[in-house]
């Protein structure tokens, strides 16, 4: 009989008779119920009582519960050396989870660095590349393989190479990781083909972590869609969604979902056709922010954009802000960057690069500002922890 | 041990106030916790269900009945007959019916799940209380759980404004 089986055969119900059945909660039980809540529930079931409030603060039940946006990672590139940083969100934790520079997961003597490529619910996508000193600048841009990790349980797997490419005909740079605790322990990565002929998706490679193989897929959309360089991947709703335009019209901007067995392939329209926006998932929906500018190219209004279901053709407006009081208080030109996974809240980064910006689109509101290292900021990756074990069949290194 | 009809290992579970239900093996061990007991050998007499009535009891041994899954000549759903989509639509209209119960009921219902390790009932009942819960106001939390509030007044201030997001 195992310990938990002991603790819990303490008769309750019958050391209270007149006790309320809810007063009978164990503390298990209650974390039971929590963890099948939002995250942002349970943060606001934090002001509900002091217990409970040290129920779902303390650590050893973290990878019972939702969690919350911690911060982004980014990387900065000077002088050809690539940094690795994190930018905190929470008001009482300003350090990182872990050391953003991964050293586990690099060997000086086999490769040349990672860079990050996407994240998903907890995991990240990095590229490694290799060292190999034989081949040609061209040759070694494709020199890397994929690696997946978890970074606050140090679990990581590197993926098999990708089916090979002729070098003339060199797919896109495109790639997504999709995973979701909620729905499987399992991962994929769908890594999209562009070639420099034909300036459209031709299919998708798609790894899962079940099989531990790429599998490839053609693209049977009748339009020809074109990826926007380096746009962001978001996974939500078993569908991974990508931002693009049509080929025939590069002012039509879209957005592109694909599922993971790579069968349905479908396009949304987005408001503003030329205009450029940020993807993200947030409560459960895809959402869209973007930004209107002024005659001095200040941000002068904002909308978000929410699709409220998988099968849902458009996307429903949920807020309009204006917008020049922040532009007054910082005199920064201001791009939208990230959307908040768990409320209606956006990110702004200053065109420099230098700084986050949270505005809450509900309320109108300016909230905290990050200042980020100053030297040209690569993509923002929003990173949620995961502290359960697991990671698709990854043996874990 | 209790045997019924040929080849069906019967199993005694006996509440704290003395009721005592016998039931088929394969649906007392839709408990992941009386399974182990099984496995161990630990079930060769009456299991004594600590903390769960005879009332809540039975209600979980009519869920465990409903949900065992059907192979050969069980007489209880013909299987063989029916679709899989259609049994499983069939359990879910079983289940929503079931569950129409008042709170404390299902609060000692999620309770007996928990303890006895029924996943799916567990669900059932955990989820139907978010349901409850999940866009209600502190106040109401509190009262639908019968919890205090036992802030003090700044410091309520203060959890409340680091959450502030989560408000919205």
């Amino acid at each position: 009989m195992d310990a938990s089986f002991e603790r819990n055969t303490k008769p309750r119900l019958d050391d209270h008779p007149g006790a309320t059945a809810a007063s009978l909660f164990t503390d298990d039980l209650i974390l039971e119920i929590l963890s099948r809540l939002p995250a942002r529930s349970v943060h606001r079931f934090k002001c509900v009582s002091v217990p409970w409030r040290d129920l779902i603060a303390d650590p050893t039940n973290r990878n019972k519960l939702p969690q919350i946006l911690a911060g982004f990672l980014y990387m900065t590139v000077s002088n050809n050396r690539r940094g690795h940083h994190f930018a905190s969100v929470s008001s009482d934790d300003e350090a990182a989870p872990f050391d953003p520079s991964l050293p586990y997961l690099h060997n000086h003597d086999k490769d040349e660095g990672i860079i990050q490529v996407n994240s998903s619910n907890g995991l990240l996508l990095y590229r490694r590349y290799m060292k190999n000193n034989e081949v040609t600048p061209l040759m070694k841009e494709d020199d890397y393989r994929f690696v997946v990790c978890n970074p606050v349980t140090w679990r990581w797997v590197e993926l098999p190479p990708l089916p090979q490419k002729p070098v003339v005909d060199r797919s896109s740079r495109t790639t997504g990781l999709a995973f979701d605790p909620a729905i499987s322990s399992d991962f994929h990565v769908l890594h999209f083909e562009q070639t420099f002929q034909e300036k459209y998706i031709t299919g998708v490679n798609i790894y899962s972590s079940r099989t531990g193989a790429w599998t490839h897929r053609g693209n049977e959309m009748a339009e020809k869609v074109m990826l926007f360089f380096r746009s962001r991947c978001i996974f939500v709703g078993g569908m991974l969604y990508l931002m693009g335009s049509l080929e025939r019209n590069h002012c039509h901007h879209l957005l592109l979902g694909v599922d993971m067995e790579g069968k349905v392939w479908r396009t949304i329209s987005l408001p503003y056709g030329g205009r450029f926006g940020a993807i993200g998932s947030s409560q459960g929906c895809l959402h869209y922010a973007v930004a209107f500018f002024d005659d001095n190219n200040q941000i002068s209004g904002l909308e978000l954009w929410c699709l409220q279901d998988c099968d849902s053709k458009e996307l429903v407006l949920k807020h309009t802000a204006s917008f020049n009081k922040l532009m007054s208080m910082t005199g920064k030109v201001y791009m939208t960057a990230e959307i908040h996974p768990d409320c209606d809240t956006i990110f702004l980064i200053s065109c420099l690069g230098d700084t986050l910006v949270a505005y809450d689109m509900r309320h109108q509101k300016v909230g905290y500002i990050l200042n980020l290292e100053k030297s040209n900021t690569q993509q923002l990756l929003p990173y949620v922890p995961l502290f359960s074990e697991s990671l698709g069949d990854a043996d874990g290194q | 041990m209790a045997t019924r009809e040929a080849g069906k290992k019967m199993i005694m579970l006996k509440s704290p106030d003395g009721m005592e239900f016998e039931v088929e093996e394969a649906v007392a061990m839709e408990s992941q916790t009386i399974r182990k007991m099984i496995e161990d050998d630990c079930a060769d007499t009456a299991i004594l269900i600590p903390n769960i009535n005879s009332k809540i009891l039975s209600r979980v041994i009519e869920y465990c009945n409903k949900h065992v899954p059907t192979t050969g000549a069980t007489g209880a759903a013909a299987s063989d007959t029916v679709a899989p989509a259609a049994l499983a639509e069939d359990l879910k209209i079983w289940d929503a019916e079931f569950i129409k119960v008042n709170r404390a009921t299902r609060f000692n219902l999620i309770q007996a799940a928990s303890y006895l390790n029924i996943k799916g009932l567990l669900d059932l009942t955990s989820q139907t209380t978010i349901d409850t819960i999940s866009d209600n106001s502190l106040e109401e939390i509190r009262s639908f759980l019968s919890t205090k509030n036992d802030y003090l007044p700044e410091e309520e201030q203060t959890i409340r404004r680091e959450n502030q997001w989560a408000f919205q």
